[in-house]
Formats: structure tokens, C-alpha cells, sequence
């Protein structure tokens, strides 16, 4: 089924919405909680959430893109069950590690920045930023960054060797930091 | 936490990033795959998925699970309306189902197999069992690459899933076997034997190998 047809479904608060969004963007949303939570079980859980907020958001809201949306859903909800989990002290290694990674790009604090910046700031610097890359520079930190993947999956999926999808990543986040620097950007 | 901020502000980038660095389904290049044969088996599982899903749907509306407030009580759709269009393979079903070990795929699959410790001196292997009728393993080089791939599965046909097409075919015979190899300029790059239940394949991927060389593995996969 199309996108525009599912959005349809929500608009006219047919329950089947639901139901077509899970067979065609099940296994996405699945993948894109599971990077971050490695629990089938409350991946799961995020999932039916996500769909349950999606529910609840169109109407008003029409995504231009459908998957883009739940995936974002499905993230920001892996990400509270994350600090949730990790407020339990839960082992939740491979997310902890790429958190560790992000901490490389926080402009140094003795650095030129006059305040903290905002989040829209932040955003829309981190946005401006990913323009700037080529092409599988971008995919690969996306991948790791967004979606949240392995150095391994990511190599196999692109056809890379998985020191080459390190060195990108490590590049990635130095040219990152130093964006961030040059634009005035505090975390 | 810093870095949830940033992980939080990365969480809004543009659509089309998101887009183009969405995960495949699939976990390895369809030239290997015998994608044909299973390409039925694909739609029939899509079918089922969705008839299951159709399922759970009912049963939430008819009561079984008491529906969320929010959600609509009236049933709309029919069987039909939620199955009159098969979604794409590609994003609803994955063939390969990984396992870390050769004895997790053969408890999975029903199917016994025995695999050298090393092929061509690589150890680091990826174990697959795709619709459940058929191993592969997968020896990586030091980059992840695949550089040897062995398959057992059920039936007579070619498991191997390449479709490349090789100059030179000859038949050996290697212990109880006659063996099918193929290749290019003298070396073997695909062999392909049958036991009468079960069929067998090797795939040098990269470069092709001695016939001594492909006997060698051969006799060890069992």
C-alpha cells in the first residue's frame, strides 16, 4: 500500500492504519529500536508504541515521509527506554559505546563559544554540518549515529571493510567537533 | 548527558539522510543467494505474516485484548482490504536468519552439517540458515569480506546460488562423490555435489583455487 493511502487510513481514524503500517514499516521500526535496546522484547514494546503515538499524532500531523517519521518515533522512544534501562544500570554495552563516540564531537569548553547553545541551534548545526559531507561519509555516520549500527553490519551492508567505516566514523567526528567550534555551538 | 543531547539533536536531521542510510533487509549480495527458488517461499511467508497480523487485528477488536482509548472501536477493514496487496519482499522479509554458532543453525534447520575449522586459512565465519532449509558459511577475510562460502541443503539442486558463468566445467570424483567443479583459466571457483538427500556447494568468492585445493575442502564438509 502506498504511503498517502496509510496517512489516509489515520485521517479517517481506520483502525487498519495500524495494521498496513506494520506489515510494510514493522521491521524498520523493529531494526531502528533494536540498535539501540538489543532486546527483542522491548524492541517489541517500542514498536507497538511507536504506532500507538503515531495513532495519536495524524491527525493533525501528515508526514511528508512516512518511514522517516516512525523511525524517528521509534528512536526517540528507544532512546527513553534506553535511560530509563540505564537508570537500572541494565547492560546495554553497544549503545553506552556509541554514546562514548558522541562525547569525541562536544566542542571543547575552553574553547570560543560564548553560551550554551539551544537545541534548534544544535540541530540545525549538526543538519548544515551533514551537507558538507560526501556521500558515503554521510550514509556511514548516519548509520551509526541515527540508526544507531554496528561497525559490522555497517561495513557488510556497504560493501566496506569495517577499519575503513572506523576511520570514517573517527573523521566524521573530528570535522564534526571542529564545525561545532567554528559555528559557536556549546553542548 | 552531553552526549544524549547531541545523540537527541541527531534524532532531528532531515528526512532524506534518514532515507538514504536506511538498513537493507537483506544481510549479503543477492548473486549469492539461489533468490529464485525462494522467491515463492518469500511470498507465501509475506501472506502468512500478513493473514497473522489480519489475526491479531480481529482478535483486538473483537475483545481479546482490550483496545487502547484512543483507538477507533468500529471494525472497518476486511481480509481481503488487509491482504489485496502483497507489501515488498525486500522490506518485509528477511531470508537469512544468523546464528553464532554451526550448532545453533543445524539445531534451527533439522539439517547436520560439518564445516572445516578453516578454509584457505580463514577461521572468522558468519553462519546463516535461509528458510530454514538451507546452511551457509560464510569464512571472512581480515576486512569482513566474504572469501569462502559452504552450503548444505535439503534436496538435489544446486544450494550454491551462483549464477556467474564460468568457462571451464568438468566432473571429479572426490571420496563417494561426483563432484561438479567450475571456473576460469584452469582455477576452480564453485563446486556443487550431491549425497541423493542433501546437495553441497563451495564457493572460492574472490579468487579460484587448485582442484587439489577445492578436494581438500571438500573431503571436510560433511
Amino acid at each position: 500500500m502506498q504511503d498517502e493511502q496509510i496517512i489516509e487510513l489515520y485521517f479517517a481514524r481506520n483502525e487498519s492504519a495500524i495494521a498496513e503500517t506494520d506489515i510494510k514499516y514493522g521491521r524498520y521500526c523493529l531494526t531502528v529500536a533494536n540498535n539501540i535496546l538489543r532486546s527483542s522484547e522491548d524492541s517489541e514494546e517500542c514498536k507497538n508504541d511507536t504506532y500507538m503515538k503515531t495513532w495519536n499524532m495524524i491527525p493533525p500531523k501528515k508526514p511528508d515521509n512516512l518511514r522517516a517519521f516512525l523511525g524517528r518515533i521509534a528512536r526517540n522512544l528507544a532512546l527513553d527506554m534506553y535511560e530509563k534501562m540505564h537508570r537500572r544500570k541494565r547492560d546495554i554495552n553497544s549503545t553506552e559505546a556509541i554514546l562514548d563516540e558522541l562525547a569525541e564531537v562536544i566542542p571543547d569548553p575552553n574553547s570560543d563559544v560564548e553560551k550554551i547553545s539551544d537545541d534548534s541551534e544544535l540541530r540545525g548545526a549538526i543538519n548544515a554540518f551533514l551537507g558538507t559531507l560526501p556521500e558515503d561519509s554521510r550514509k556511514i555516520f548516519v548509520r551509526r549515529y541515527w540508526y544507531a549500527g554496528s561497525v559490522e553490519e555497517i561495513a557488510q551492508d556497504y560493501g566496506f571493510g569495517k577499519s575503513k567505516v572506523k576511520m570514517s566514523l573517527l573523521r566524521t567526528r573530528e570535522k564534526l567537533r571542529e564545525y561545532l567550534e567554528s559555528e559557536g555551538i556549546a553542548v | 548527558m552531553k552526549e544524549m543531547r547531541v545523540m537527541r539533536a541527531i534524532g532531528d536531521i532531515d528526512d532524506i539522510y534518514i532515507d538514504e542510510a536506511a538498513p537493507s533487509e537483506k544481510k549479503k549480495a543477492l548473486r549469492f543467494t539461489a533468490w529464485t527458488k525462494y522467491a515463492g517461499i518469500a511470498a507465501a511467508a509475506v501472506l502468512v505474516v500478513g493473514i497473522g497480523i489480519f489475526v491479531l487485528n480481529m482478535n483486538n477488536r473483537i475483545g481479546v485484548n482490550e483496545p487502547p482509548q484512543t483507538a477507533p472501536s468500529a471494525p472497518t477493514t476486511t481480509a481481503t482490504e488487509t491482504t489485496d496487496e502483497v507489501p515488498d519482499l525486500a522490506q518485509a522479509v528477511s531470508p537469512f536468519e544468523d546464528y553464532e554458532t554451526l550448532e545453533e543453525a543445524v539445531k534451527a534447520s533439522g539439517i547436520k552439517m560439518s564445516v572445516p575449522d578453516s578454509v584457505g586459512g580463514f577461521t572468522d565465519r558468519r553462519v546463516s540458515v535461509i528458510f530454514g532449509d538451507l546452511i551457509d558459511v560464510t569464512y571472512l577475510n581480515g576486512s569482513g569480506e566474504d572469501e569462502y562460502v559452504i552450503r548444505k541443503a535439503k534436496g538435489t539442486d544446486d544450494p550454491s546460488g551462483d549464477y556467474n558463468e564460468y568457462a571451464g566445467t568438468k566432473e571429479a570424483a572426490v571420496g563417494d562423490y561426483k563432484v561438479t567443479m567450475k571456473g576460469n583459466g584452469g582455477k576452480i571457483s564453485l563446486a556443487v555435489w550431491t549425497d541423493g538427500t542433501y546437495a553441497y556447494s563451495v564457493m572460492a568468492v574472490n579468487s579460484g583455487i587448485t582442484q587439489a585445493e577445492m578436494e581438500e575442502i571438500i573431503k571436510n564438509v560433511k
